[in-house]
């Protein structure tokens, strides 16, 4: 049974490879005559539906290229700690890696440019949307490809908010409006906050929207801290009044980290989430919500002072500098992210015989697939507008630090301190970091 | 004026509600636990008292991705090795330590306590590039190795301080009778210590046992422990609580059936303290 | 007298053990805090200090991960809320616990039973622990909710882990319940070595179960009482499992631990030359710790 799904799979695959590619062309770009057959790459990715999938699928590229494909999953509290012993260890233990883009740069060093090679295959890395393919860059080279990576959405109560004649919110305005008429008469949570410095700034994920909506970035052109503008602490404290003046959140906001709101929101605690987009199957799964489909609705994030950018982020793939079999990474990763199968990842529901629910794409092409949007609920069309105009935090080494310390002062100004002073302490603490680090 | 038998009544009453409510703190969050595991996902976020239990989650650990029945075997071997090498050789060390008077003792002991002063964050990748080096990365034995750095010291310390605690004249008196060292150790000194030497060795147990951060760095696949296992509930969607607990409990019922076994030492030793 | 090789013999297989597994690694920690080691810029540590280029000078170089240590706030705050913690820690479990032991010392089927149970929170994992308390303090479905919503309703809404102070006590609370137990169980073990005559002895010549306490039971249970204290005080300073999971040091670091704020330098943001420096300056008031142990403890006999 097993074999026959198999079989079905590459005979699909190659359907999907254009016709007339020549005699011995194996699809993905791959090289044909399987010149690595035989060697064995050894992969750590995080644990995630979506990656076990492609574990569970590597037998089509491996019976294609006769590698043998050994992954490990290692859950995401652990995974930067295991990344940096990988990077110490320097024996080529670990073949392909993957990692948050946040630690890209600290990590850099030791992961091997692609560019050389997607220049070679003709793989153009904007397939993938701006904010995306920028996750993956270091100091201008292409270290990975970005494979898992969100983009936000603003999660909704649709049954409440018709109950209450709202619609989905366009502005934080409407945010604060819907969250306070919504508390008032429900008795619950307007929106799930997450304030809480968790170690992986979550409470910077909106408070970017908000910066750079007023056309603020977090640091200017020398690399100084650029958030302690007027404009930019203006944002700050309306980002902040959410919770202390407008006390539209659910409980607990301070404490919350990411994944205690989306239990609020699941819970039918609070009314509104803005989260990444792969959180909408846990909205309405039984296991985990008291949620229905129909409850759940999703739109773009909302726009401050009448712009909109978002904050993305990813979790991409590298080739280690240190592993013994590049060449053969090299051909795992034109499989890995082929855009076929980003696309029937999130259509397909079953693998071997195991239920995935994954709408995670980050090809543009499978974004804008009629099929793949017809299997989630058109999400992939609303992130896609959602990445239109969006971006990533930092790229720099010293981005966990720096960070940390932004993340911290806004956790405590959500406690009702005073915004202004906390963000131009932290401004003040980063300069000194980024001094020491040789910046200027 | 109360009488002396009211007085007592009065005491003992007393005494009682302490333990009661000490046992009752003490329970409170392991109920949770345990109910915990026997709740659905979907339960776990509501505050019932009364649930349809299951008993899926036992099952859910023990498949694939979890595994946990490998990482219960890897574990229990690791801390099990680690403690039978390091009580053996804490108990006598403690002992010269106690009952002699040691050239330089004083500096060997506060070294050998001072090994636990900085924090396992900074030795971690020392121990790991020297297990790289020896080509031990990913065994039980390196993990074996690790625990014992972190466990001997605190052997020593603790057992020293129980065999600080017996008094020297039945020694005495079994020397004069003739016993060598080794007899009196033996004999005399190991029966009642026992009470002491088996807290310390339930104590370096559970230390080994739940070692993480060194674990997560050394194993990856071979020698993966139950606290690495563990890691794996804390999924991207959130802690899976109702799969953690379940875990949990299947590390506390090894940990309760261990402790009522050698609840008859504790009490076999204080009689032993008694009698003389 | 045999005893004066055999007792050289028998602390030897200890300390070959001890050296061989624990020494080498600090040493090496401790090179390691004199170097730049910034893991996301090499792989390799450098030297802070070169002779050859700063010469003498210039030696305060080599010194900089301490230098930049004693100037970080943040480390400053860590020191605070380690010793508030470690105090309030120390007190209430080694306290607690010697009541406990003493209430359960005697026997019987009820104290028995309690004392079985002792042995449940120490044996559960200090993660585990952290995500339990968590829950447990979750302001929509957690415990401490519903116990306030029925006794004390003001306080059901409270943001535990939201606030500075509650925060604190939170984390108290779990490690107080963590290892007090524990402790328990060893004072027990303590109190079964102390000779029941001497008790019985005491309390027929009419002394009050407070001098029979007083002047029989804690000079023999004094060596087992400090280990107690000096282990649970190490424990206290080193504090990392329940804090990274209960509250990650939050809110804004109100609750962040040196062992905390040494492991977020090194792991988190790649410093392992300041976070092997930090670690060393833990150890001064461990040695100081150590000492009086060594007074109460060595001077004795």
């Amino acid at each position: 049974m097993k074999i026959r799904c198999f079989l079905v799979f590459v005979a699909l695959s190659f359907l999907a490879v254009p016709a007339g590619a020549g005699d011995n062309v194996l699809p993905y770009k791959l090289k044909s005559g399987k010149p690595y057959s035989g060697t064995t790459l050894n992969i750590l990715a995080v644990v995630t539906p979506q990656f076990k999938s492609y574990d569970l699928r590597d037998e089509e590229f491996e019976s294609l290229t006769g590698i043998n494909v050994n992954w490990t999953h290692i859950p995401f509290v652990a995974l930067q700690e295991k990344i940096a012993s990988v990077g110490v260890a320097a024996d080529g233990s670990f073949d392909v890696v993957n990692y948050l883009d946040s630690w890209g740069p600290a990590n850099a060093y030791w992961l091997e440019p692609i560019d050389a090679w997607l220049k070679r295959d003709g793989i153009s890395m904007d397939r993938y949307p701006e904010a995306f393919k920028k996750s993956a860059m270091f100091k201008g080279e292409t270290l990975g490809f970005p494979l898992r990576a969100h983009p936000m959405l603003m999660f909704y109560r649709k049954d409440l908010f018709a109950k209450h004649g709202l619609a989905a919110p366009k502005t934080w305005n409407e945010v604060v409006r819907a969250g306070k008429k919504i508390k008032q008469q429900e008795g619950i949570g307007g929106l799930a906050c997450y304030f809480g410095a968790d170690g992986n700034r979550q409470n910077l994920f909106i408070w970017l929207n908000y910066i750079w909506a007023t056309g603020t970035d977090v640091f200017d052109k020398q690399m100084k801290p650029a958030w302690a503008t007027p404009a930019g602490l203006k944002a700050t404290r309306d980002y902040v009044d959410l919770h202390t003046k407008n006390n539209i959140c659910g409980k607990g906001a301070v404490s919350n980290v990411e994944q205690d709101a989306r239990i609020q929101f699941a819970q039918g605690n609070a009314a509104m989430m803005p989260v990444w987009w792969w959180a909408y199957s846990g909205f309405y799964n039984p296991n985990q919500s008291k949620l229905t489909k129909d409850q759940v609705g999703f739109a773009g994030m909302p726009s401050y002072r009448g712009k909109t950018v978002t904050y993305a982020i990813s979790m991409p793939y590298s080739i280690s500098k240190y592993s013994k079999n590049k060449e053969a990474a090299w051909e795992f990763m034109k499989w890995l992210s082929n855009p076929e199968l980003d696309r029937r990842n999130a259509i397909e529901r079953s693998v071997r015989g195991e239920k995935i629910v994954n709408n995670v794409v980050t090809h543009k092409s499978s974004m804008a697939d009629a099929e793949v949007n017809a299997a989630n609920d058109n999400i992939q069309k609303a992130a896609l507008a959602s990445l239109a105009n969006s971006d990533i935090m930092p790229q720099i080494p010293e981005w966990p630090e720096v960070g940390d310390l932004l993340s911290n002062a806004i956790q405590k100004a959500s406690t009702g301190g005073n915004v202004d002073q906390l963000m131009k302490e932290a401004a003040s603490k980063v300069e000194r970091i980024l001094r020491r680090a040789g910046y200027y | 004026m109360l009488s002396r038998p009211a007085r007592k009544q009065i005491n003992d009453f007393l005494q009682f509600f302490l333990i009661l409510s000490a046992a009752v703190f003490i329970m409170i969050p392991i109920y949770w636990i345990i109910s915990g595991a026997f709740k659905q996902q979907v339960d776990i976020f509501q505050l019932k008292l009364l649930f349809t239990p299951t008993l899926e989650n036992f099952k859910i650990i023990f498949k694939s991705p979890y595994n946990l029945l490998d990482k219960l075997y890897n574990s229990t071997v690791v801390a099990f090795s680690t403690v039978v090498v390091a009580i053996p050789l804490a108990t006598i060390a403690a002992y010269s330590f106690s009952r002699f008077r040691l050239t330089g003792e004083r500096i060997m002991f506060v070294m050998i306590l001072s090994t636990q002063f900085v924090p396992a964050v900074v030795i971690v990748l020392p121990f790991f590039i020297l297990f790289r080096d020896l080509g031990i990365l990913d065994t039980k034995l390196s993990l074996v190795l690790v625990n014992l750095s972190l466990i001997m010291p605190f052997a020593i310390w603790m057992i020293k301080g129980f065999i600080d605690g017996i008094p020297l004249d039945t020694e005495e008196a079994a020397l004069v009778d003739g016993s060598n060292r080794i007899q009196v150790i033996k004999n005399v000194v190991l029966p009642m210590a026992l009470p002491g030497v088996i807290t310390a060795a339930i104590f370096c147990f559970i230390l080994a046992w739940n070692e993480f951060l060194f674990a997560v760095i050394i194993t990856t696949n071979k020698a993966v422990t139950m606290p690495v296992g563990l890691s794996m509930f804390h999924a991207e969607e959130g802690v899976l609580w109702h799969l953690i607990s379940a875990a949990g409990i299947m590390i506390m019922l090894p940990m309760f059936v261990l402790a009522t076994l050698i609840q008859k030492h504790f009490v076999q030793g204080m009689t032993m303290g008694a009698v003389r | 007298m045999r005893d004066r090789h055999l007792k050289y013999l028998f602390v030897l297989p200890a300390l070959i053990v001890v050296a061989s597994t624990a020494i080498w690694p600090l040493l090496q920690s401790f090179y390691l805090s004199f170097r730049e080691w910034k893991l996301n810029r090499a792989r390799e540590s450098k030297a802070l200090w070169d002779f050859e280029y700063d010469g003498w000078e210039n030696i305060t170089y080599l010194f900089d991960n301490y230098l930049q240590a004693v100037q970080d706030d943040l480390m400053w705050n860590a020191v605070q809320v380690t010793s508030i913690f470690t105090v309030a820690s120390v007190i209430l479990s080694v306290g607690m616990a010697l009541g406990l032991a003493l209430l359960l010392a005697p026997g019987g089927k009820f104290r028995l039973t309690v004392r079985t149970m002792l042995i449940l929170p120490f044996a559960m994992s200090p993660a585990l622990i952290g995500v339990s308390w968590r829950f447990m303090f979750q302001p929509d479905f957690g415990l401490f909710k519903a116990f306030f919503d029925v006794l004390f309703p003001p306080l059901a809404d409270v943001d535990w882990l939201g606030d500075p102070i509650l925060a604190m006590i939170a984390l108290v609370g779990s490690d107080v319940w963590h290892f007090t137990p524990f402790l328990t169980l060893v004072f027990i073990g303590g109190l079964a070595t102390v000779p029941k005559d001497a008790q019985e002895a005491a309390t027929i010549d009419g002394a009050t179960s407070w001098m029979v306490f007083r002047d029989v039971t804690l000079p023999s249970i004094l060596p087992v009482l400090a280990v107690g204290i000096v282990l649970k005080s190490i424990f206290s300073l080193k504090m990392f499992d329940q804090v990274y999971m209960l509250t990650n040091g939050g809110p804004a670091y109100a609750t962040q631990t040196l062992a905390h704020y040494i492991y977020f330098n090194g792991f988190k943001y790649y410093d392992m030359g300041y976070a092997s420096a930090v670690s060393y300056m833990l150890v001064i008031p461990m040695f100081g710790l150590t000492w009086v142990y060594m007074k109460l403890v060595f001077l004795k006999r």
